[in-house]
């Protein structure tokens, strides 16, 4: 009987860790992304027509926004600009060995806004980015395929799409989850004359494009100022435009929204997701509830007289409940602790399905999903899982007069 | 014996009603799962309408004019139609390639379309508007509507007519052949005549079938393509299966490398269409997953509740059962008995359960797209769910009966 109580606890809570594992994985701070509590996040923009509210489009930002509105704020502690490009072929000259590479275009201020790991080398400086000199920083994988080690990398020649780079740092390879940053190379977009084209004229007037922008905080306290600041800044930039502005659709999102914001023409608002969730797991928690509720009550039926001997001799109401609710405790926590380990082993088993990222491929487990904090919240489940299952049987018992208890009549 | 059951689950009602309790909330959520599945596997029986074994996908890069390799164009006369028709040559000419192909706002499982539409007479069909080379047809084994091969429809696609999806056909000429017409394209106004009607085509494996229309790209020198196109165009090209394995990428790649530098293009990706797939049927498997997950969850919660229950219970009765079995009652009678009350137990939630399952159905809180909600998938819903729960319950009691068989009667009585 404690088997079934035991498995059915662990079975719930296996399920609802591994929903709390995977959505602690993709929104904690971790390495590259360690400030994410503090970054306001504009990943999309729309230029509208200033006479035809109609007219519009629906895309990113252009370097010409990010120009003109969001590099010369001053709240932030930095602006970043992102843009990414895809896969690029990457070759070592005078080697055969080619490989296809995920590129993102960045500017310097960008690694301080994330903070990689860096193995060897260093990031390109401002200097570097400002004359558009072709560095390049890699990740550990790309240099072992490419140049067969980390230090060996350093000062290479790396030919991407054909163009010539010199590889000047390595770092840690980045978690598929870290979808803002992640990449296996990262160069200066100033090395890139078609990206950075500004061309004003046509539709839009040079606003929305393809490029991602990334605002630090010193605190998440700044996050109102840096909106009002940013608002100010944008509507300056569309004065300037005769027919055309550009519209960022409440953005800048902090992490959480702007993880749902999944596409420029709208996203799930985040209330939603939060109820969504909160509905799936309180049937998660109800429906073993109900059915350890039953085994709870045979169980206590067959001690009722034991019960009813405690209360003849002065045990109070509360003092019953209280013991019925420790002892059933007991068996949820066992249970709970089997729960937090199949919930482990199924993320490692079924690492395809629930580690799959937006960026294609999965993410690999990483150290941010074991913590006091995940251990903290399965006790916090237990525990309601606990009132849930033995609450009622165990008001119950205790409600139970003595002589009916006596009598095992309940 | 009916009439006994009910008697017996009326006079343990107090323990019963948790079990039904949980039966029904149970057979609730695992028929809104179930009912997904069915939906998707009758999904699955209808045809895709191409084939993406031994497909792979290239992208063509262009040097940019950061690159030393970059030809610009007062050295480079050759235009950017030139070079890719040459470079469709070379992928052709390659002893594994069976058929290669060149295709505009059109990629397999790949978001990126285009749209418009088409008008007959007073009927107006939207549908999208895909540009291809005659040999898409070949590379991806698209048959004609009629059974025709592949073979057949590059051969009748050219540049001033169209080839339309059956589904388009029958809306656009319900009841007539709607080969040799003229239909008007609303994305360029003009009009066109219809040459052939192609199979129905899934957008991919999750989704209904889709209105489409193939009209022939253009890369003949001087038809506006530029070199900044390019990189967006879909190359495509279908290998003969026994050149098909792990290696081919790599051994293609070195045999190519060089032989595809034409003017400003060269290769800069091929990958196998599954890679494709893969990505993009991710979100539907995850979701597919999802809703198997909370069947086995569901069934893992009536097999623990219907175990927990009956051991229990059978615990509980022994001196009943014991006495039934001094008074005649065979092992088979016992396990009969046991049986008997799960399934009646289980009946008595699962009626209420259909009334949820109807409701939900009725107010398409379902999801009903592209499979529509019918009878006959809430009749298959209602009995998967019922024969799954039926199979869990015996497993269930199972163990409990044989433990209650093993009563020896004389100590069942003792005990009374």
């Amino acid at each position: 009987m404690s088997f079934i109580s035991i498995a059915g606890t662990a079975l719930a809570i296996a399920i609802i860790m591994v929903i709390i594992i995977i959505f602690r994985a993709k929104t904690a701070n971790y390495e590259p992304e360690v400030n994410r509590d503090r970054t306001l996040y504009v990943k999309w923009g729309s230029a509208v027509s200033k006479i035809n509210k109609d007219e519009r489009n629906y895309s990113c930002l252009s370097l010409y926004d990010i120009q003109q509105a969001f590099y010369p704020l001053t709240t932030p502690e930095a602006v970043t600009a992102v843009y990414t490009y895809g896969r690029m072929l990457s070759s070592v000259p005078g080697t055969d060995e080619e490989i296809n590479s995920e590129v993102l275009y960045t500017d310097d201020a960008f690694w301080r806004v994330f903070e990689f790991g860096f193995l060897a080398g260093k990031p390109y400086d401002a200097a570097t980015f400002k004359s558009g000199l072709k560095q390049a920083v890699i990740c550990e994988s790309a240099a072992r395929k490419l140049f067969g080690g980390v230090k060996e990398a350093i000062g290479r020649r790396l030919d991407l799409n054909f163009v010539a780079f010199t590889v000047s740092g390595v770092v840690r390879d980045v978690s598929k989850f870290a979808e803002q940053s992640y990449a296996e190379i990262w160069l200066p977009y100033t090395t890139n004359s078609n990206i950075c084209s500004i061309n004003i004229t046509g539709w839009g007037e040079g606003h929305t494009g393809s490029f991602k922008c990334f605002l630090l905080a010193r605190s998440a306290d700044d996050f109102p100022k840096i909106r009002s600041e940013l608002a100010s800044s944008i509507a300056k930039m569309n004065a300037n435009s005769k027919e055309y502005k550009l519209d960022i659709m409440d953005q800048p999102d902090d992490f959480f929204t702007q993880m749902l914001h999944k596409f420029s023409n709208g996203g799930t608002p985040p209330a939603k997701v939060i109820i969504r969730y909160c509905v799936i797991i309180f049937i998660i928690l109800l429906v073993p509830a109900i059915n350890l509720s039953g085994l709870t009550q045979s169980r206590m039926r067959k001690r009722i007289s034991e019960l009813g001997v405690r209360k003849a001799f002065g045990a109070t109401k509360w003092s019953l409940l209280w013991q019925v609710l420790s002892e059933n405790f007991l068996l949820t926590l066992i249970g709970g602790m089997f729960g937090l380990l199949f919930a482990y082993v199924g993320i490692w088993i079924l690492s395809a399905w629930l580690l799959a990222s937006d960026l294609g491929g999965e993410a690999t487990m990483n150290g941010s999903m074991i913590s006091l904090w995940i251990f903290f919240v399965s006790l916090i489940f237990c525990l309601v899982l606990n009132l849930l299952s033995a609450g009622i049987p165990a008001w119950k018992v205790a409600r139970t007069t003595i002589v009916n208890a006596l009598n095992e009549r309940n | 014996m009916f009439g006994h059951i009910l008697k017996l689950l009326w006079n343990s009602r107090r323990q019963n009603i948790w079990l039904v309790c949980g039966l029904f909330v149970i057979s609730s959520c695992l028929w809104y799962a179930l009912d997904y599945l069915y939906a998707i596997g009758v999904n699955q029986t209808r045809s895709l309408g191409f084939d993406w074994h031994h497909v792979y996908s290239l992208n063509v890069g262009v040097y940019s004019p950061e690159s030393s390799h970059y030809q610009s164009d007062s050295i480079h006369t050759k235009a950017a139609e030139g070079d890719l028709n040459l470079f469709l040559e070379r992928l052709r000419h390659n002893p594994s390639v069976e058929s290669a192909c060149v295709t505009q706002m059109h990629k397999h499982y790949v978001w990126a379309n285009a749209s418009a539409s088409l008008t007959y007479d007073t009927i107006t069909a939207w549908t999208w508007i895909r540009s291809v080379d005659p040999d898409y047809f070949r590379v991806f084994r698209v048959h004609g509507a009629d059974g025709s091969s592949p073979e057949e429809l590059t051969k009748k696609m050219n540049l001033t007519d169209i080839i339309i999806a059956e589904k388009l056909a029958k809306r656009l000429f319900p009841g007539q052949n709607a080969v040799g017409k003229m239909v008007k394209n609303h994305s360029n106004g003009d009009s066109v005549r219809i040459s052939a009607i192609c199979e129905d085509q899934k957008y991919n494996e999750f989704t209904g079938h889709q209105s489409a229309t193939y009209m022939a790209i253009s890369t003949a020198i001087g038809k506006g393509l530029e070199y900044t196109d390019i990189p967006w165009l879909g190359v495509y090209i279908r290998i003969k299966q026994d050149a098909d394995n792990k290696e081919f990428v790599r051994t293609f790649r070195k045999q190519m490398r060089t032989q595809l530098m034409i003017g400003n293009l060269y290769l800069e990706d091929i990958r196998p269409m599954s890679d494709y797939r893969d990505e993009h049927l991710k979100d539907y498997r995850n979701e597919l997953y999802t809703y198997l997950a909370v069947a086995v969850f569901f069934l893992l919660n009536v097999f623990l509740a219907v175990l927990g229950t009956f051991w229990f219970r059978t615990q509980q009765r022994q001196p009943e059962l014991g006495l039934r079995i001094a008074i005649g009652s065979s092992a088979l009678n016992i396990r009969r008995l046991l049986l008997g009350e799960g399934m009646l137990l289980l009946t008595l939630s699962f009626l209420p359960a259909i009334v949820v399952a109807w409701n939900l159905g009725y107010a398409e809180m379902v999801s009903t797209s592209p499979v529509e909600f019918t009878l006959r998938r809430f009749v298959v819903g209602l009995a998967m769910t019922y024969t799954l729960l039926t199979l869990t319950l015996f497993i269930g009691i199972w163990f409990p009966a044989r433990q209650a068989m093993k009563i020896q009667p004389a100590e069942a009585l003792h005990e009374e």
